[in-house]
């Protein structure tokens, strides 16, 4: 390292650590702001990802079931299995209900599983079991903060906690809770018994002329089969078809492209800011040590050497900053509530960035630094 | 760069040094000085305030492109002025400065503010320490090697400022006031440690100075007025 540059670092230690802690402060946000982003892609896409599904069969005319609302016939699942090339065809239903748990009202994603098909093989699991009842038996995610074996009265019926995922959230963030379908229908139509008198009276049953609450069939196909089936569902007319990459779509360049617009440019605003305390910081630095420039060119110092002190001082608050930030986002971000991930790209893209940031900012007490003039060392 | 035997260290030829003042008015900061100034030579640069010995200095440290006139070292070509990285290039080689204020790095200790002169020019940092404190022993301040400029007395900071103008052996030392700041007895100390130091390594030296008290210790003065030299004459040096 330069021999005046480690000098001055060390000489004026409580300085670098506080431009290092600003910088990083703001690193920590450029880190946050783009893991939330990554969270709520991850979260969005969690479950198109590991349902197992190749293909999605929704209400005709929608992109359902997460980019907006399906609904498709309660039977449409047993249409979909006499189409000859299909492998698993399960019933998907998801509502986002809140309930009072505990005192407290939560948000709680329900998901409906096709049991016996579907037991919720595809979920990993930290506690307990898959589903092994019809009836009466749920998968909970952690977030939702429910032991396991614990009973929870969801509507008008109770459900015991067999099983503990992590992680297992919707777009929302909402945790989800797995239960067989037929749970799902019923939490979803749960009503209070003056709604349920007032049905009787205009002649509807209890339970019966209910609409339909599946979401979506959901299937996976033969290999080599997922195209003719498509088509052959979409030719039916009341229903429309998505393949996995469909829903992906959907999802990231349709629902989320303004949250990605807009994580861009608080990221590119964070970034420039960053930048400009880089480079305000380089400058004072710099102008502060206008005489001793002075007299480094006077007693023949080259233009490399001072170069070199300006931009090292900048390159190393730069990776103070962004040590600092990555500690601090490590340390933090998993208390949030929000899902924050971190990709190596995106750190790597920040770390660039950063960079980039310090040279232009070194640039600026560079070109300063330059126009010194030995002999103003007399002045 | 080692000048022949009786080739002048430094040699000055009709210099001239204009610029243009306030009013738009021709100012003549120096006009026609030649002088010539040998190895183990002690120089006293007299004259008052804005006679050009400032001007002068600067001119033969490269520091002041002259408006006409030549300055050659050891017997060499002229200098041409404009290639500034080669004049700082020749300037840490062969000529070492001292001024009126000791200009020392505030964040380097003494032996570090010596060491630098040398890192500058490709040593490397233990070597250039090791050596700085050889100077400053030299000097009789290795004592405070280990201390930043604040905390050293007026005296020692100039001091290590004379031992860091030494740092790579120049051929020539140009000096401007580096006793004004001194109390007599320290002022008194460092004109001897300069005339030493012609002496004792054969450097030219040319110190610019107001003091009369020092005029016992030159091998040679010239009197400056308005970027002239009006008189020049020996000095005591050479018995002192």
């Amino acid at each position: 390292m330069n021999y005046l540059a480690w000098r001055d670092i060390t000489a004026n230690m409580l300085r670098v650590v506080l431009a290092a802690a600003g910088v990083g402060f703001l690193l920590t946000g450029c880190m946050g702001i783009m893991g939330l982003y990554r969270g709520v892609l991850h979260d969005a896409l969690l479950t198109i990802e590991d349902i197992g599904a190749d293909l999605w069969v929704v209400q005709g005319g929608r992109a359902g079931p997460f980019a907006e609302g399906s609904t498709v016939s309660a039977t449409l699942d047993r249409r979909v299995e006499g189409v000859a090339g299909t492998a698993n065809v399960r019933r998907f239903v998801q509502n986002n209900l809140q309930f009072d748990i505990d005192g407290q009202r939560r948000r709680i994603a329900v998901t409906g599983l096709d049991f016996p098909k579907d037991q919720g093989a595809w979920l990993t699991l930290t506690e307990g079991r898959l589903i092994q009842q019809a009836r009466g038996e749920a998968i909970a995610d952690a977030s939702l903060g429910l032991a396991l074996g614990r009973e929870i009265k969801l509507g008008r019926d109770p459900y015991r906690i067999v099983g503990i995922t992590s992680g297992q959230v919707d777009m929302s963030g909402d945790g989800q809770l797995f239960v067989t379908i037929p749970d799902a229908m019923d939490i979803a139509d749960s009503r209070r018994s003056e709604q349920v008198l007032l049905d009787r009276a205009q002649g509807l049953g209890a339970t019966a002329d209910r609409p339909s609450r599946i979401a979506a069939v959901i299937l996976t196909t033969e290999a080599g089969m997922q195209d003719e089936i498509a088509r052959t569902i979409a030719a039916w007319g009341d229903v429309a078809v998505l393949s996995r990459d469909d829903q992906r779509s959907v999802l990231v360049d349709g629902r989320l492209w303004r949250l990605r617009l807009q994580i861009l440019f608080f990221t590119i605003l964070l970034l420039a800011v960053t930048g400009v305390v880089i480079a305000m910081t380089i400058y004072n630095s710099t102008v502060e040590k206008l005489h001793e420039i002075a007299m480094l060119k006077l007693i023949g110092a080259r233009d490399g050497f001072i170069l070199s002190m300006i931009l090292e001082q900048a390159v190393l608050i730069g990776l103070l900053a962004y040590g600092a930030a990555l500690m601090l986002a490590l340390a933090i971000f998993p208390q949030f509530p929000r899902r924050v991930v971190l990709l190596p790209g995106d750190l790597a893209l920040i770390f660039g960035g950063l960079l980039l940031a310090c040279a232009l900012g070194s640039w600026i007490g560079i070109a300063r630094a330059m126009r010194v003039r030995a002999k103003e060392v007399l002045a | 760069m080692t000048p022949r035997a009786g080739t002048p260290v430094l040699s000055v030829r009709d210099l001239a040094v204009r610029y243009r003042g306030g009013d738009g008015a021709l100012v003549d900061a120096l006009a026609d000085v030649s002088l010539d100034l040998v190895a183990g030579e002690m120089l006293g640069i007299f004259g008052p305030s804005g006679c050009g010995k400032t001007t002068l200095l600067m001119a033969a440290g490269l520091l002041e492109t002259p408006t006409s006139g030549a300055v050659r070292f050891a017997g060499g070509p002229a200098v041409t002025p404009g290639d500034e990285a080669a004049l700082r290039d020749f300037r840490r080689r062969h000529i070492g400065f001292v001024f009126q204020k000791p200009n020392l790095v505030p964040f380097l200790t003494a032996v570090e503010n010596v060491a630098l002169a040398m890192v500058i020019d490709g040593v490397a940092p233990a070597e250039a320490e090791r050596r700085a404190m050889g100077l400053l022993a030299m000097l009789d301040i290795a004592h405070r090697a280990g201390n930043r400029p604040a905390r050293l007395s007026g005296g020692e900071q100039q001091r290590v400022a004379v031992a860091r103008a030494l740092a790579n052996d120049p051929m020539l030392i140009l000096a401007d006031e580096p006793t004004a700041a001194l109390d007599s007895r320290r002022g008194r100390q460092v004109m001897e440690l300069l005339l030493a130091i012609a002496r004792q390594r054969g450097a030219a030296v040319a110190v610019v100075t107001h003091d009369p008290r020092s005029v016992g210790l030159f091998d040679r003065v010239i009197e400056m007025e308005d970027g002239r030299v009006v008189a020049e004459r020996n000095g005591s040096g050479r018995a002192a």
